[in-house]
């Protein structure tokens, strides 16, 4: 990892290189590097958890998450990717800003995704310091040293490009580590129909896709996962910037949906021998490594877990660099700095990396609730805030920038109100009121403040029409 | 705009939710149609649209 940082450094000539890597990467990088931030280390670790204890009452939720590529390269990917070509845009929020022809829409955009990114930069620290505690028995804080110091140091160093190709071999691991886990661990459990056959006997709800879960938490949850992530996951569709062509974004699909389904296929399958095999585990997130203890020599055990400390590292550095990219391009060179330097803004987004990076390390050393609290939301808050004002963006013309803005506002305040009413009823953020996902909530808001806000305001002036729908739209 | 994509991504996403909504008989290996339909016969469905999209860009 440190090495293809290092490596890499040297390619690095500019803030645009660094951030975004413009048209020096391939379809196979750009794939693995969407799916593998799309998929953290929770994917080998809560999520089979999860999948243990809800059964296929969680799979309609797995096999949207797969199909997220799906979504997000058809519905805006081929459209953002023409789209910063032409107006040279680095991060999401510039998008924003072009579409919605005003600085302020970035720079909301931006304040919603800071408010996001960093405190789960925190959080994914701390996760990451107790799988090593876990796994590995490094004393937490040195965990948090080590894979930081990582996660940092080639992030610094190699920018997009290093981010992009670690995730590529990261992504790889998590293939071979699942491929060896699950034919091995379902023929344990005993074959994949007996399998099936003792786990209705452990937990009878979680054979069927509903039960244990009420109905629409089920069915909200299969819309939300897979739709709702071309405005939930900025740190992926921002790979949608990368490509000069299209056929490097089509290939790139190819390979995204390839591996999430193959990993998210496998998971379960994991998750249900997993509950057969350890069926008086007290916590259900060590499923993967008492399982890998069980069932694997040493040296097939550490590749599995070195799949799972991958995966981390897939999610952070992403969410790292996005954080970056959004601090110097839409807030200090948009508003304080005003560089054109190449050269400069590559050491200005160097040192903003590094602290941004430091600053998620302490925090992570005693995480407040809050922080937690936050992180629990911000998927539901970005997928409320982006998703409609991004997709209406790129596709109807008419939409102002008034009702952009209307939509991101509107959408995260609902999403996060949809939280507090669910609280106050539920004394958790994790139950909502009539199982209704917060990002639902929200986006449908968002939604139709889009739509009447921009009805009700002038059209978008011309130039923004003929950079954004020259192929749509044919002037007389 | 890509319509037949679209309309493949609407079949999957009512489709999806009417799987969940109906009670289903009993399959083979232990589990019902619903979850064959759903969790293993989706997959192969999103990757052969995802390959329908790239080959024919509609």
């Amino acid at each position: 990892m440190l090495g293809i940082g290092i490596w890499f450094n040297k390619k690095v000539k500019s803030n645009k290189d660094y951030f975004i890597a413009k048209g020096k990467l391939g379809p196979a990088t750009i794939g693995f590097s969407f799916s593998a931030t799309q998929m953290s280390g929770s994917t080998y670790m809560g999520a089979v958890g999860a999948e243990r204890l809800l059964g296929y009452n969680l799979i309609p939720s797995s096999i949207a998450s797969a199909s997220a590529p799906w979504f997000a390269y058809i519905l805006v990917g081929d459209r953002m990717r023409k789209v910063a070509n032409r107006v040279k845009s680095i991060t999401v929020a510039d998008i924003f800003e072009a579409r919605y022809y005003s600085k302020y829409v970035g720079l909301t955009s931006t304040i919603i995704m800071l408010i996001a990114f960093i405190p789960m930069i925190a959080a994914q620290f701390k996760a990451a310091g107790n799988t090593f505690e876990v796994l590995i028995g490094l004393p937490y804080w040195m965990g948090l040293i080590v894979f930081g110091g990582v996660v940092i140091f080639y992030t610094i160093l190699g920018g997009m490009l290093a981010v992009a190709w670690n995730d590529l071999i990261n992504g790889i691991f998590m293939i071979v580590g699942f491929a060896i886990l699950t034919p091995i661990a379902v023929k344990a459990a005993g074959g994949f129909a007996g399998m099936h056959q003792q786990y209705a006997q452990i937990n009878p709800n979680g054979i069927s896709l509903t039960g244990i879960m009420p109905t629409i938490w089920v069915l909200s949850a299969f819309v939300v996962w897979g739709f709702f992530q071309i405005g939930g996951s900025p740190s992926c569709v921002t790979r949608f910037l990368i490509p000069e062509d299209d056929k490097t974004l089509k290939t790139a699909l190819v390979y995204s949906i390839g591996v999430q389904s193959f990993v998210y296929l496998t998971s379960a399958m994991i998750a249900i021998s997993g509950a057969v095999l350890t069926p008086n585990l007290e916590r259900s997130d060590l499923t993967v490594p008492v399982m890998i203890s069980q069932l694997f020599p040493p040296l097939i055990g550490a590749i599995i877990i070195a799949a799972i400390i991958a995966a981390m590292m897939s999610t952070i550095d992403s969410i790292l660099l996005v954080t970056s990219s959004l601090v110097v391009e839409n807030i200090y060179i948009s508003f304080i700095g005003k560089t054109t330097d190449r050269k400069k803004g590559l050491k200005i987004a160097r040192y903003v990396t590094f602290l941004i990076g430091l600053l998620g390390l302490i925090v992570a050393i005693k995480p407040p609730a809050a922080i937690l609290w936050i992180v629990t939301m911000s998927f539901s808050l970005m997928a409320a805030a982006f998703t409609f004002p991004l997709l209406l963006g790129l596709w109807w013309p008419r939409a102002t920038k008034e009702g952009g803005l209307a939509g991101m506002i509107g959408g995260s305040i609902s999403s996060i109100f949809w939280y507090v009413v669910g609280y106050m009823k539920y004394n958790t953020f994790d139950n909502w009121v009539w199982g209704i996902w917060p990002a639902l909530f929200g986006a449908f808001i968002s939604l139709v403040l889009v739509v009447i806000v921009s009805k009700l305001t002038s059209p978008p002036p011309n130039d923004v029409i003929d950079i954004f729908f020259d192929d749509i739209i044919v002037r007389k | 705009m890509p319509f037949v994509s679209i309309t493949l991504m609407i079949i999957f996403l009512i489709g999806g939710m009417l799987v969940i909504l109906i009670k289903w008989p009993q399959g083979p290996a232990n589990l019902d149609w619903g979850i064959w339909i759903l969790a293993y016969f989706g997959y192969a469905y999103i990757i052969a649209a995802s390959l329908f999209y790239v080959k024919k860009g509609k």
